[in-house]
This record gives structure tokens, C-alpha cells and sequence, in this order.
């Protein structure tokens, strides 16, 4: 082994990201992180909702019934080995937020609030102000820059990872990044590498995601030899209230506070207590998307627009004081809740999907590693209100450490100058290629149109008939990207060369997306399909793995969801445990 | 279908100079200006007629909630996708933020930002992930003051600063917002020597002169004002501690 300390990479700036970046230097790595932009910017800081961690067993709550909610929400669909570490390690997560700078939102006697989110047995999530994603944000990359002073890592803000360096055996050896001012393309060698690039929620339409997460670094490790496991599940949230711009969420208390209803016959109907009368209202959010499809049936609407949230009954004090983010989200679009029912419609809130790894973050590829959405772990086929960010922060812990320990134990080599340089040349040919396109096409124009067809009945209630006409016309899409010419030649800052290089890989993304939702036949979560409603154990425990084969993806249904005990089995709603 | 004029100023390199374009954008209901440039973006050509390049700007979550779009719209500084082009009777002019280095078009370098954070050591000492500790709790003041957390790096305060300036080494008033939660917490006690001193000292917290711009133009709202009388009473204790003590 050489004589230093062990180089390791971490792809993004975000919070999975940075939480791998500070276990690494305080493990005693020499970190190299790289970002497209400032941390400020990550895709986390679009979760406004805080992070659920058991901190005492006050109101009978329990590592244990953590994990069994996160399981039952998930529809009993994930690793329960993964999901149980998860949950043990979050209050220790949550304390050392605490001690790094992170306020939680306080109760009378001084302790953190706790609060409920749909599919929770117990309160459990703990809030920060506004937007708690933000704040996390600004406290680790207060983190990072104390490694970075120390001389433990170096930031590479404004870079854009374009692949991995890999060996002859496949291993990852480092990455190759563009500098989006002066367009350099840079081989940076390293002993393992750990992406948390996102997912991949900007495919659709409309998105409660950042611009950023189009799932086009997942492809691009995908062309390297890395799998992807389940790209057709894909959360949306029922309830978005239209604002400036983007849509923001309703967050789960507001939905047990207030209620939901449709007009009917001229009098609010509320169908989701119809539909769910033992849960009183208050359902997994792929529930509710569930009952909100059935209630537009049968009104003959359409699934977005026509219900509306109804917190006017609820004592102001209480609505600002527990319900921070989604009062401040409303105050930002202008919109009063408290003074009139809101109408809410659906809209992508995350993907669940991302590059298979196993539960320590090892991704397929050896020295490669993924956490936060760029991996497909701990949700299952829902993520569970408050379980985001302690998913990226323990999966960021989590990849680190594995990455440690594997680089310890097959040592630490350098890449080799031909490794880097081929590596180099790879990308460099593909700039070429993209440059040398030729047609009157647009790239934005395209994207925008890709937008429009990924909406609300492509992902909210899914159709074989409908999914094999988005493939059809992202099929279309891809080819007119080939006729779409670079309007800018500059060789300083041109992000439309970054702009094509991406949708290429995010219209394959759809693609892979629109594939795996027609195999899949059987409802579970998130996933939907209006012809097989119920959930199907006897075929359907499987991951959907996707890998690419010359030039196109396979999917391999062979692997089973490992279900240990009767945890992962628990009935969680309609279709469950049949 | 209404339609707006949207003049952009834009800068091919940070060494070349700058020139102006003229957009027309057909305005939708709830249109704002991000949404103006994302449609330039996708017919790149000016009302002119003249095809040109899309505009590079800085964009991320849409939402208002990590301040990469901020820029100088019709001489304020906002956030992009924040501003509905409805608000706007006339025509929508758009420039880049001025007291960061230009990257293209409307995209600055807030590289700066992270530097000044750094020189006041704005992070804790906080015992890594095993470190034992007691039941959690938060003062009163630790959950008055987490609202200073909210600061998203955008630069607003900065760039409404007449303190901040070629011939100043002062950097904004976001460095308050980031010290203050630190030095007047537990968590940060270790480091609030350090960041004392890096505010007594050159482009410190007394280089601010009062403007209160920055409380204005803050995107979430967060008292800077207050920040500063606070830093600079906490900031001359410490400094009247340091001389007696020698």
C-alpha cells in the first residue's frame, strides 16, 4: 500500500454530498470534491421539511417503530438491513447537526419539536425555520471549509463531472471534470469515488425538484458499467400549491390539520376519508395521489386542479408555528391558506430510484460509491415524510466509510497517466461530437417539449397505452437533439455545449423511466398502474435493475427485495400483504 | 397574448465589454423572469430579428430557496424566479450583480463569499459522529437567532452595500448572519475568539457605515440590521476583554 493517506472524491455538493466529504476528512482522507456550483445551490435545498430521528423513547417511540414505518410507508420494498441502520444512527445524526450549528425548532420545555408526517406512528421530525434543507446546506459547507482550511480537502465549485477514470478491471480510479469558465477538461485521479449528484425529478413535469437533478450524471456511470435499480419509481406529491414559478409542496402536517376535498354536487367531498376511513384523512402520500386519481375519475376531471386544501379552520399561531415552510412557501406565491381553501395539484417531489447499491453504498462498479437521490436506497417505493434528509446524511456517513474501509484494504494506487489521459480524450471526443452536430433544432426547445410530455398521467396513474407513447415521442425527441446544432461557439462559460452533453443522457433517462414502468405490472407505492392495481409479491419483490448493453438498457427483474423478517411484510395499505 | 420587452446586459468574457440585447417575450399568467430568459433560451433571437446566443444565467431551484438567480432587476436586486413579469408596466431591464467578478452575461463569481466566510472561520469544532452528549436542548436565543441561518449566499446584501467596493476590503453583511448563530450559541464557542478577531480587524464589522441597505434587499428577510449591532457590541466586548488582559 502507498505510503499516504487515501485520496477519495466526492461528486456533488449537496448534502449527501458534503456529509460524505466531512466523514472522509475526519477519517483521515484527503478529499476532492467537485460541484457544479456553490453547495448554496444543491438540490437539497428544495426539502423544506425537517429530519425524523427517534432521540428518546418519549410517546413509546422507538428506533424500531422507525424502521417499520419507513418499511410500511415504502411499501415493504427496501432493504429492511439498510432501513434498520438508518434508523439507529439518526439520533446520533441528528445530535451532531445539533452540535455543527443546525437549531431545531423548540418545544415549551427546550427540546426539539417533534412533529407528524403521514404514514409516522408517532411525532418524530424535527423542523428547522423555513426550509431546513438551506440551513443544512450552509452548516456543512461550513464543514467544508474548515476541511478545506485544514488542508484536508479541496473544493472544486464550478466543475462539472462528466465520468469516472477506471482501470482495466473496471475499478474507479478518480473522475474527469469540465471547468464550466474556461472549458478545461481535467482527469482528477483518486482511490475511490463517492457520487451524490441527485436524482433525477427535473425529467418531469411539473417538478418540486431543482433544475439540476435531470439524472444525467446516473447515465453517464450507466455508459461506464453501473446499474441502475428502479428508475420507475418516481414520487409526486398530490398536493402542490402553484406558486411563483415552481410549485411547493403541503407538507404532511398540514394535511392531518386541515383536510382535502373536491367540490361535488356543490358541497366539498372528501374523498380521502372516504376512501381511507381508518386513517382519518391522513395517508402515505402515494395513498393519496391513489385516491386523488379515483376522485378525478369519477368528477370527470383531470387530476390536477380541482382539489383544494383546507386549512381555515386551523388557529393562525398554530399554522405559522408548525407549519413554518409551507405558510412561508404560500407567502412567497401570495397565497393566504388561512383565509381560503387552496387548490393543490400533483407534482414530482423526488425519484426514488438511482444506481443500485448495496447497503454500504458500494455501487456495482468497484471504488465507485452513491448516496443521497443519486442511490436507490432506504424508501422503498415512498419515502416517508422527514426520512430525506437523514437518508442522504446517513447514506453520505454510510459511502464514506465503506469507502475507507475498501481502499485500507485493496490499497491505494495511483491512476496511471494513460488511464487519466484516456479518460481526457473520451470526453474531448464527445465535446467534438456534440460540436460537430449540424440542423436547425434547439436543445432548450427540446427539453421544454420532453417537459410537457412527462406530466401528471405519466407519472401519477400509469398506463402501458400512455408510457408507450411517451416512448414514442422521446424516441422523436432524441433524434431532432441529433439535428440540433450549437448556436454558441464560444470557448469561455458555454453552458449550451453542457446543456446538449446533458439532455442526451436525461432524454435516456425518460426513456429508461417510461420502459421500467411498463414491465413493472402491479401497483406498489408510488408506482400505479390503473390495470393492476394490487400489489404482487408473488412476482413483483424484485428490483427492476437496469443496465446498459451496447448502446441500450436491460432490464433484470432476478433480484429479490430481501424481506428478513415480518417487518418489511407489514400490511401498509391497499394491496398490501394480499 | 400581452408582450414584453426584456434588455439584458450581456458580456461575452469577463475581459471583453459589455453590450446590451433586446428580447420580445410573450407574457402567460404567472410568467416570472426566469421563466422570460428559460423562452429566450429556447428562440435565441432578439426583437430585432437577429439571432444570437442564449443568455447564461445562474439558475437552480426555482423556488426562491438557494439564491443562484439573483441579479439587478430594473435597478433592484431580486431573485429571478421570484419576480413576475406582471409586475412591470414598461420594459424588464436586466444586469448582472456588480460587486462580483463577471463570468458571462448575467452569471457573476460569488467565489468571494466563500473566501470571506472562511477568514471568519464560520464553521464549529463539533466532536465528530460518536462524540457522547447529553439530551438536546435549545435556549430561547439559540431558536431567535436560527433565523440567521436562512442565509442562502445570494449577495443581495452585498450588492446593495455602498461599503462594499473596489477600494474596501469589507465583504457583506451575510458574514454577520453566518458569525452571529455561531458565536452566540454553545455549539460555536470554540471558534468565537477567531471570529472576533477577524471582525475587529480590516473589512470588519466596523467597516460597515450604517446604509441598512442589505436588511432591504435580503430575499429572506433576515435582520441584518440587528446583526450588526449585535457583532459590534459583542465584537468591541471582546476586543476590551483582549486589552485588559494584555
Amino acid at each position: 500500500m502507498a505510503d499516504r493517506n487515501p485520496e477519495i472524491a466526492v461528486i456533488g455538493a449537496g448534502v449527501a454530498g458534503m456529509a460524505a466529504a466531512y466523514r472522509l476528512a475526519e477519517g483521515g482522507a484527503q478529499v476532492t470534491l467537485v460541484s457544479k456550483d456553490l453547495p448554496q445551490r444543491a438540490g437539497s435545498a428544495c426539502i423544506r421539511d425537517g429530519i425524523a430521528a427517534v432521540l428518546d423513547g418519549s410517546s413509546g417511540d422507538s428506533a424500531e417503530l422507525h424502521a417499520s414505518d419507513t418499511l410500511g410507508c415504502g411499501d415493504g420494498f427496501a432493504s429492511e438491513v439498510a432501513v434498520r441502520r438508518m434508523c439507529e444512527a439518526a439520533p446520533a445524526i441528528a445530535r451532531l447537526m445539533f452540535r455543527l450549528g443546525l437549531t431545531y425548532d423548540r418545544a415549551q420545555d427546550g427540546s426539539p419539536r417533534k412533529v407528524s408526517t403521514p404514514g409516522s406512528s408517532r411525532p418524530r421530525v424535527m423542523q428547522s425555520g423555513r426550509a431546513m434543507g438551506q440551513r443544512l446546506l450552509g452548516v456543512l459547507a461550513g464543514q467544508t471549509a474548515r476541511a478545506q482550511a485544514a488542508g484536508r480537502l479541496n473544493a472544486f465549485y464550478g466543475w462539472e463531472f462528466l465520468s469516472i477514470i477506471q482501470d482495466d478491471d473496471g475499478r474507479a480510479r478518480g473522475f474527469v471534470a469540465q471547468d464550466l469558465r474556461n472549458m478545461e477538461i481535467r482527469a482528477f485521479p483518486a482511490d475511490a469515488v463517492i457520487v451524490c449528484t441527485g436524482g433525477y425529478a427535473s425529467v418531469f413535469s411539473p417538478s418540486l425538484g431543482a433544475g439540476p437533478a435531470d439524472g444525467a450524471s446516473l447515465i453517464a456511470l450507466c455508459e461506464q458499467g453501473a446499474r441502475l435499480a428502479n428508475p420507475e419509481f418516481v414520487q409526486a406529491t398530490p398536493f402542490s400549491v402553484e406558486g411563483v414559478s415552481r410549485a411547493v409542496g403541503v407538507p404532511g402536517c398540514a394535511l392531518s390539520m386541515g383536510g382535502v376535498w373536491a367540490e361535488r354536487d356543490g358541497r366539498p367531498w372528501r374523498f380521502i376519508e372516504e376512501m381511507y376511513p381508518e386513517r382519518r384523512g391522513v395517508v402515505p402520500t402515494y395513498l393519496a395521489s391513489r385516491s386523488l386519481v379515483r376522485a378525478a375519475k369519477e368528477l370527470g376531471a383531470e387530476a390536477g386542479g380541482f382539489a383544494r386544501i383546507d386549512i381555515t379552520g386551523i388557529d393562525p399561531d398554530r399554522a405559522w408555528s408548525e407549519m413554518l415552510p409551507f405558510m412561508d412557501a404560500c407567502a412567497q406565491a401570495g397565497i393566504d391558506p388561512l383565509s381560503e381553501p387552496v387548490q393543490v395539484r400533483p407534482a414530482v417531489q423526488r425519484t426514488l430510484g438511482g444506481l443500485w447499491v448495496d447497503e454500504g453504498h458500494s455501487t456495482s462498479v468497484p471504488g465507485l460509491y452513491a448516496a443521497g437521490q443519486a442511490a436507490c436506497q432506504y424508501h422503498g417505493a415512498c419515502a416517508l415524510g422527514g426520512n430525506e434528509l437523514i437518508a442522504s446524511l446517513h447514506g453520505g456517513f454510510t459511502s464514506a466509510a465503506s469507502a475507507l474501509q475498501w481502499v485500507g484494504a485493496t490499497g491505494a494506487t495511483e491512476a496511471s497517466a494513460s488511464m487519466r489521459s484516456h479518460a481526457v480524450e473520451r470526453e474531448e471526443d464527445l465535446v467534438a461530437r456534440v460540436s460537430a452536430k449540424e440542423g436547425a433544432e434547439n436543445a432548450y426547445a427540446i427539453a421544454w417539449e420532453l417537459g410537457r410530455e412527462m406530466g401528471p398521467d405519466v407519472f401519477l396513474e400509469k398506463s402501458a397505452e400512455r408510457l408507450a407513447r411517451a416512448a414514442g415521442r422521446i424516441d422523436e425527441l432524441a433524434e431532432r437533439l441529433g439535428a440540433a446544432a450549437l448556436i454558441d461557439r464560444s470557448e469561455w462559460a458555454n453552458a449550451e455545449l453542457s446543456f446538449h452533453r446533458r439532455l442526451a443522457r436525461t432524454i435516456e433517462m425518460a426513456r429508461l423511466y417510461a420502459s421500467a414502468s411498463i414491465a413493472r405490472e402491479e401497483s406498489r407505492g408510488v408506482h400505479f398502474r390503473a390495470k393492476h392495481p394490487e400489489r404482487d409479491d408473488s412476482r413483483w419483490m424484485v428490483t427492476t435493475v437496469a443496465l446498459l448493453e451496447k448502446g441500450s438498457f436491460k432490464l433484470d427483474h432476478s433480484e429479490r427485495v430481501a424481506a428478513t423478517d415480518g417487518l418489511a411484510r407489514r400490511s401498509s395499505g391497499e394491496g398490501g400483504g394480499k | 397574448m400581452a408582450r414584453t420587452l426584456i434588455k439584458i446586459r450581456r458580456q461575452d468574457d469577463p475581459m471583453d465589454l459589455p453590450y446590451w440585447e433586446i428580447f420580445e417575450v410573450e407574457v402567460e399568467p404567472g410568467m416570472t423572469v426566469s421563466d422570460a430568459l428559460e423562452a429566450i433560451s429556447r428562440a435565441p433571437v432578439t426583437s430585432e430579428g437577429n439571432p444570437t446566443t442564449p443568455v447564461l444565467w445562474d439558475c437552480s431551484c426555482q423556488s426562491g430557496l438557494c439564491g443562484g438567480c439573483t441579479m439587478v432587476i430594473n435597478g433592484r436586486v431580486r431573485q429571478a424566479c421570484q419576480v413576475l413579469l406582471e409586475e412591470f408596466d414598461g420594459p424588464v431591464v436586466l444586469q448582472p450583480l456588480t460587486k462580483f467578478p463577471i463570468v458571462r452575461d448575467l452569471k457573476v463569481d460569488r467565489g468571494p463569499m466563500l473566501a470571506a466566510l472562511e477568514r471568519h472561520s464560520c464553521w464549529t469544532d463539533g466532536a465528530g459522529l460518536g462524540a457522547a452528549d447529553g439530551p438536546m436542548s435549545i435556549a430561547k436565543e439559540e431558536e431567535e437567532l436560527s433565523v440567521f441561518l436562512d442565509c442562502m449566499m445570494c449577495g443581495a446584501c452585498s450588492e446593495s452595500c455602498p461599503q462594499v467596493n473596489p477600494r474596501s476590503s469589507f465583504s457583506g453583511a451575510f458574514v454577520f448572519s453566518r458569525v452571529i448563530p455561531l458565536n452566540r450559541s454553545r455549539a460555536g464557542q470554540d471558534g468565537a475568539g477567531q471570529r472576533f478577531a477577524a471582525l475587529a480587524s480590516k473589512g470588519g464589522v466596523a467597516d460597515c457605515a450604517g446604509a441598512e441597505n442589505c436588511e432591504r434587499a435580503c430575499p429572506r428577510g433576515i435582520p441584518l440590521v440587528k446583526a450588526q449591532a449585535m457583532l459590534s457590541w459583542d465584537t468591541a466586548l471582546y476586543s476590551a476583554r483582549r486589552f485588559f488582559r494584555g
